[in-house]
This record gives C-alpha cells, structure tokens and sequence, in this order.
C-alpha cells in the first residue's frame, strides 16, 4: 500500500497512469451525464409545488456538491504537499483550483435562476449564498496568490496555507441552512437512507452526481499533468512520456 | 421554442440553467486541453532545444 501511495508521488508514474485513466473517466462522465440530463429533463415526474422549474436541481446541486468536494481535494493536496514537501500534491492542489472556481460559479449561477421563480428574487444575502460566494472568492485568491508570487515553491506555501484556512468556510456552507433562519431548503441528500426527493426524481440527481465526479476527475486529472510538466526538472522523463503517448 | 425544451412557465428558467452547465462543462474540458497540449508542445520545444545543443 505505502509502496503503491510513494509511486504515485512521482511525477513519471502519476503522469503515466493519469494518462491512462483520463479516457475512462471522461467517457463515464459523458455517458452519465447525457443519461442524467435526458431523466431530469423528460424522464423525472414534474414536481407538485415547483412544477418543471425543480428540474434546475440536476444541475445546481451536482455543482454545488462539486465547488464543496473540489475544495477539500484543493486543501487536503495542499496540506500534504506543505507537510510531506511533496511538489506533485501542490500541482494537484493548483489544478484543483480553476475547476472548483468554475463549479462554484455555475451553482450561484442555477441557484440564482432558480430562485427567481422560487422566491421572487434573484438573490439574498443569507448564510448559504454569501458562504457560497465566499467560497468562490477563496478560490479566486487561491489562484490569484500562486499568479502573484514567481518563486514556485513560495507560491506553492503561501497557497497552500490559504486553501488549508479556508476549509473553515466548507461546514458553514454545509450546514448554514440548519444553523441559521434561510430562504434556501434543506438539503436533499443528507439525510442517510431518508432522501427528501421521490426515487423517481433521485436516480438522475445521483447519475448527475457521478457523472460530475468523473468528469471532475477527468479533467483535474489532464490539468496536472500540464502542472506536472511545467515543474519538471528531470527532462528524460518528459521524454519518454511525451515519446510514449 | 422546439418543443421539446418547453417546460412551462419555467421554461427560460430551466433552459437558461442547462444551457450555462453545458457552457461551463465545453469550457472546463477545452481550457484544461488546450493547456495541456501547449506544456505538452512546450516540453517538445525545451528538448529539441537541449538535443541541439
């Protein structure tokens, strides 16, 4: 197992088989997600209070879930890199960074169009929005500080420390809509063998869900090897990989 | 409006979602691509670089 984990720590090996799994999760992620937009769209029954407008859920909360998912992947490959000195867990940590930030933006975005119908406003300062925004920012400034700093490894600490104290804001996003009086409902997936949505609706929420993982995957995967080509340093790797592909 | 993507009076509501997932989705693949095949062309260029010299 250590053996198999220090493996993937070199940039050779993970290049290599990120190369390889990149295809698989990308076709996945594709099937899924066509499945899961056909379902939600024609396939789900419409819904007694929302009518057709709650079909806006199959694409805001697999983003959403994503924005939060994505910046704990950022943080716990930043802490890793900043404990253990490890450059490729950095290069996974700055992928992260632009896909969770795109992710965040589209669930403001369908949260916003939703709740134009829902609530007569395009907006409300509440927790789970203004948290939300928060998170959006978080990654803006993640990505800003490694733009800002040339020196790689410093731009790799200073970021990391960033990503490691903005999980803070992961808990308040995840919980505001119990800890504080919101406009926003309950989450739909939380409650543990007692989902609030009919199965009918819930089996493409969830094909959504996992088609937006895999295509996380696939694309976080095809961003770190371009980081880990960029921080190369031994070039008769690079050789063989690039001659191998 | 085709049909098909008439969902009532909620109809722009839900298009405009979809269609912006589906934006943001072609974008994410496309950025991380092209950034990958210009490291990919700039790795080629640093070892011919190296070869010549």
């Amino acid at each position: 197992m250590w053996t198999w984990i220090h493996k993937l720590g070199s940039p050779p090996h993970f290049y290599r088989i990120a190369t390889r799994l990149t295809p698989w999760f990308g076709w996945a992620a594709l099937l899924l997600i066509v499945a899961g937009i056909y379902g939600g769209l024609y396939v789900a029954p419409t819904d007694y209070q929302q009518l057709d407008g709650f079909r806006i859920i199959y694409v805001h909360v697999p983003s959403a879930s994503l924005s939060l998912f994505i910046y704990v992947n950022m943080a716990l490959a930043a802490a890793v890199g900043l404990v253990w000195r490890i450059k490729l867990a950095h290069a996974i940590a700055a992928a992260c960074a632009p896909i969770g930030a795109s992710f965040t933006f589209l669930a403001l975005a369908t949260g916003s169009i939703w709740a134009k119908p829902m609530w007569g406003t395009w907006w409300v300062w509440d927790a789970r929005l203004t948290s939300e925004l928060v998170l959006l920012f978080l990654y803006f400034g993640y990505m800003a500080l490694r733009a800002a700093i040339d020196d790689e490894n410093r731009a790799d600490r200073a970021s990391a420390l960033l990503a490691i104290i903005g999980v803070i804001n992961v808990p308040i996003i995840k919980y505001s809509v119990d800890w504080w009086n919101t406009l926003h409902q309950p989450a739909t997936l939380s409650k543990l063998g007692k989902p609030s949505m009919d199965p009918d609706m819930l089996i493409w929420l969830l094909m959504m869900l996992a088609g937006f993982m895999c295509f996380f995957a696939a694309v976080v995967l095809t961003r770190a090897r371009a980081e880990v080509l960029l921080r190369a340093r031994d070039q008769r790797w690079v050789r063989q990989a690039l001659e191998g592909r | 409006m085709p049909e098909f993507l008439e969902f009532g009076k909620h109809t722009t509501y839900v298009v405009s979602s979809f269609s912006l997932t589906l934006v943001v989705l072609i974008l994410n693949v496309v950025s991380a691509r092209l950034r990958l095949a210009t490291r990919i062309k700039r790795a080629r260029q640093r070892l011919a670089l190296e070869e010549n010299s």
